[in-house]
């Protein structure tokens, strides 16, 4: 399990530090996109009303017990 | 980002400020994956200007040292909003260099690359030590996230704290954040 967890690690820690390397101006352009979806959330809230298609954290934990 | 360094440049071009670098979370992201943040954070140095005595408060002089930048962008094209300046996507905060470590910090920056444009960015081992003396929890994040890169090791965080007088700083941060 520990081994597991171990190797899981590695292989987010490498992932990060392949993100990290891509140029620094596609990195700035996409730091704007997210600021920009937080705008457009802010701007127009999702319709709490609407017919939920996430699955929610409840969702799972029900399933598991 | 390279409409800002045009501008930056140009500015220095100008003599409007005598150097430049970007610090926070747009210069962290030459280091580390892209984060979310709100603005451009650029440090400034002004010619012959002591922010402190320039008027006849710390505000007042701040502002004093800053409204030629301020007209420099507006004659450009450029208008402030808010606490900033709009230069395209980002909203830019122009920060003058307050003290020996921010100044050292825009001396010693390195010179990135944005679309081919050259951009002044301040070095990670700065970033780290500027994040260190403000001290919030995303300043923390900041510097566990350049270590993290390997942008930065703990022994020159630990040069440039001691000689910047955060050396407890520092040692406090090991003590939280550093597994025994």
């Amino acid at each position: 399990m520990r081994n597991e967890v171990q190797r899981l690690l590695q292989k987010q820690a490498a992932w990060q530090r392949s993100r990290a390397s891509r140029p620094w101006a596609d990195k700035l352009r996409e730091s704007v996109a997210v600021r920009r979806g937080c705008a457009a959330i802010r701007e127009h809230p999702p319709d709490r009303r609407a017919k939920r298609d996430t699955v929610r954290y409840w969702d799972i934990t029900r399933v598991s017990r | 980002m390279d409409e800002v360094a045009r501008l930056l440049n140009d500015m220095v071009a100008a003599g409007v400020i005598d150097d430049y670098a970007v610090f926070g979370a747009v210069a962290q992201m030459r280091y580390t994956e892209a984060v979310a943040t709100l603005d451009a954070d650029i440090l400034v140095v002004v010619p012959d200007a002591d922010p402190l005595q320039a008027g006849a408060s710390k505000r007042a002089g701040a502002l004093n040292v800053l409204s030629p930048i301020y007209a420099f962008c507006r004659e450009h094209g450029y208008q402030a909003e808010g606490e900033a300046i709009r230069v395209g996507d980002w909203p830019v905060q122009i920060i003058p260099a307050f003290d020996a470590l921010t100044e050292a910090a825009v001396k010693d920056a390195e010179t990135g690359d944005v679309d081919g444009v050259p951009l002044r960015v301040v070095g990670a081992d700065y970033l780290a030590v500027i994040a260190l003396s403000v001290g919030r929890a995303k300043d923390f994040t900041r510097i566990l996230a350049l270590r993290e890169c390997e942008a930065v090791t703990n022994q020159r965080i630990a040069e440039l704290a001691d000689r910047y007088d955060l050396g407890e700083a520092w040692r406090s941060f090991l003590e939280r954040f550093d597994e025994k």
